[in-house]
């Protein structure tokens, strides 16, 4: 009986566990669009007020942001410092392509961020701050659907993890 | 035939001219990786000898090379017919573009105001494209259409014949004022006596004193991202892109120099600070846009300073019979000319 009942517990814990893994990805989504935001702030700056170069901008930023999607910035980085004739496009969609599948961030987010790269470090000041201003909009677009789709599957992975757990221990029992 | 070149290359050795060499990489590095590995077989002659590669959308790859324009094949040989060679197209003008400007236009806001570029070498690289107009002056270019990679080439050692009828001690030098048509090689001129100035010259006994120069243009020192590639001498400070006027009054403060050397001089502000400059005891080199004294004097503000006798040395320069000729060589406040023959400078030779 004793046994039973540990087995049922355990069995419990790790669909809960399971539950729960999947709506972190939620979660984390959430989180992460966040932190790109906030890179992409310091992003901003770099090149606005300090006028550093495009490649010198992308380490800094990636230094300084979040370890999750530090990736993509340091990918830049290493491409356009090579040298190697990438244009800016290149080098941030390959980036993006490449990291992408390192973060929670859906196929959605990418095409964003990658589109984002068309217009990085073409023209002057002026246009640089509206193209920020412009992905800052798209983003907290796209954050805002995260958290709604956390608040909604999220929520519901974690009880559809419990109540899975409970159904096979009911079933067993 | 064969005498003629031995002859060329003693006089060479001789007056320690060199050019030095470029680093042609340098120049790869700003082109699309298309475009460079088709140069990369152009033979090394021929490279040797670019002084311009031109980059137009959906034109033809040209390089300009002994004064002549060179296509090139799709199999990367250099040839004069156009037939199966490379177009440029507007993917590859705009990579070259982000590729000079290393991705950040932004940076460069003044210099693509300029419609031009320095980078690293000291090579230029102009822009063409669509403008944009705000309040009456470029704001900036768009679209870019053409780039125009003007290689850079430093004659060291051509001011070296001219020097001695500058140096007033061995620690001073006279006032000089540089006259030159367009395209006399003026600036190649003045860059080297800075450098000689600023180094010194020990057969003249002239120890090396502070130089600093304002490089409006970026044409004298070349800077790339403020620090000179060409040579400009060991005591020189260098104000790039700065106003002549502005530069001039700020580097007197600051930098306590014994001699300013600026190019191309002539609005009223700019005579304002050579007065300045003169006051403070300064002394100044500069150049002038013009084919002889009496034309220069008819400019008002120059023809004070002349009458003045401000300038106590004038160099008259002239494309004939070669690029680079000294015509003449005046000491002003005596009123003789100094130099009795034809100096060449960018060529090697005194011409009889």
């Amino acid at each position: 009986m004793q046994l039973k009942i540990v087995i049922c517990g355990i069995l419990l814990f790790s669909s809960s566990v399971v539950g729960y893994l999947f709506s972190l990805r939620y979660s984390l989504r959430v989180k992460q669009i966040s932190y790109l935001q906030n890179s992409l702030k310091g992003l901003e700056t770099e090149i606005l007020y300090y006028s550093t170069p495009l490649p010198m901008a992308m380490q800094k930023t990636a230094c300084r942001c979040n370890k999750s999607i530090s990736g993509i910035f340091d990918e830049t980085f290493r491409l356009l410092n090579s040298r190697n004739g990438y244009s800016i496009e290149e080098a941030w969609k390959s980036a993006v392509l490449k990291q992408i599948n390192n973060t929670s961030l859906t196929k959605e987010d990418a095409e964003i961020i990658i589109g984002f790269g068309k217009d990085l470090g073409v023209g002057d000041k002026e246009v640089q701050k509206s193209h920020f201003r412009f992905i800052n909009i798209l983003l907290d677009e796209q954050k805002n659907k995260a958290v709604y789709e956390q608040n909604k599957n999220g929520k519901m992975c974690n009880r559809l993890g419990i109540l899975l757990g409970l159904a096979i221990v009911i079933i067993l029992i | 035939m064969e005498k003629l070149k031995d002859e060329k290359i003693t006089f060479k050795k001789n007056n320690r001219i060199n050019l030095r060499e470029v680093n042609f990489n340098e120049i790869l590095e700003i082109l699309p990786i298309k475009l460079r590995n088709l140069l990369k077989n152009i033979s090394p002659d021929l490279i040797n000898e670019i002084e311009e590669i031109r980059l137009r959308v959906d034109k033809p790859l040209i390089i300009n090379a002994r004064g002549q324009d060179y296509f090139v094949t799709n199999d990367g040989k250099a040839t004069r017919i156009q037939h199966k060679i490379i177009m440029v197209n507007k993917f590859d003008v705009d990579t070259s573009f982000q590729l000079v400007t290393n991705y950040s236009a932004y940076a460069l806001e003044e210099e693509i105001k300029n419609g031009f570029i320095t980078i690293k070498g000291g090579h230029r690289i102009g822009i063409s494209g669509k403008t944009i107009i705000e309040k009456g002056s470029v704001k900036t270019i768009k679209d870019v259409s053409g780039l125009n990679v003007r290689i850079s080439r430093e004659k060291i050692g051509c001011g070296e014949k001219i020097i001695k009828y500058l140096i007033e001690s061995s620690d001073s030098i006279y006032n000089t004022l540089i006259i030159s048509p367009p395209q006399c090689g003026k600036t190649t001129i003045l860059r080297d006596i800075i450098r000689l100035i600023s180094n010194g010259v020990p057969q003249y006994n002239f120890k090396g004193i502070n130089v600093a120069v304002v490089d409006e243009r970026s044409e004298i020192g070349g800077c790339y991202n403020g620090v000179p590639q060409k040579d400009i001498g060991i005591r020189t400070d260098i104000l790039d892109g700065c106003p002549k006027a502005q530069g001039m009054i700020m580097l007197i403060r600051s930098m306590s120099p014994r001699v300013i050397a600026t190019d191309e001089i002539g609005r009223d502000e700019d005579i304002y600070a050579l007065k300045e400059a003169i006051n403070a005891g300064v002394k100044f080199i500069t150049t002038i846009h013009g084919d002889s004294i009496e034309e220069v004097c008819r400019r008002n503000n120059i023809s004070e300073l002349i009458e003045n006798k401000a300038f106590e040395r004038i160099i008259v320069l002239s494309n004939r019979p070669k690029v680079g000729t000294v015509r003449k060589i005046i000491d002003y406040k005596r009123n003789r000319v100094l130099n009795d023959m034809l100096l060449f400078d960018r060529g090697d030779f005194f011409a009889t």
